[in-house]
């Protein structure tokens, strides 16, 4: 699953701390989520949506391979 | 808020884990006299059964707790783990018994199965995150 949570953070000069505490997880998991090696739940996808005020399809994008 | 521990919460699992360690280690040798005890009745010795498996109980409390003040990445790195030490303490004793059959070595050695468990559990762990953090 592709996702655009750096260039998305980045519009909003946020940390990954920062966008950690907004949705409720650490920085390591936005980390792992941000460079592709974590896929998160329904729940957190939405929540990320949220904060960023879009929708999760704005987000995250399937992969052909997926 | 993030699911990061305060300073509060470290302070209190590090007071819980010192305990645990304490309670493993007298707990251990107590329940070894009951059962060792040539005179004990039956029912001292099954207390010391029940003491030697209540004592691991404040680590598995420890490690239930470690694992759901996560988030859903720690969790899953936790699950991969506990995974990966399940197999290896498998493997580890079946190796084990093996080696003993074989006169490999002495008949009298012992595993010991919890100081085993809890140092596989901590390696999967460990290794279970390196994977995640680390795989293309």
């Amino acid at each position: 699953v592709k996702n655009r949570l750096k260039v998305l953070r980045a519009e909003r000069n946020w940390s990954q701390q920062e966008l950690g505490m907004r949705v409720g997880v650490s920085r390591q998991a936005i980390n792992a989520v941000e460079t592709g090696k974590f896929d998160p739940s329904l729940p957190l996808a939405m929540k990320l949506a949220r904060v960023f005020d879009t929708t999760v399809e704005a987000v995250f994008e399937l992969e052909p391979g997926d | 808020m993030a699911k990061v521990l305060t300073l509060n919460q470290a302070l209190k699992a590090l007071l819980f884990m010192i305990a645990a360690v304490l309670i493993l280690l007298f707990g251990s040798q107590f329940a070894d006299q009951l059962t060792r005890d040539p005179n004990a009745t039956v029912y001292i010795r099954w207390l010391g059964v029940a003491v030697a498996v209540g004592v691991t109980v404040p680590w598995i409390l420890l490690i239930v707790w470690a694992v759901s003040a996560g988030d859903e990445y720690v969790r899953q790195v936790a699950l991969v783990g506990t995974s990966f030490a399940f197999l290896a303490d498998v493997l580890v004793h079946i190796g084990f018994n093996a080696a003993l059959d074989a006169r490999l070595i002495g008949w009298n050695t012992q595993l010991l199965p919890i100081p085993l468990a809890l140092g596989l559990w901590v390696l999967g762990v460990s290794i279970a995150a390196l994977y995640f953090r680390y795989r293309p």
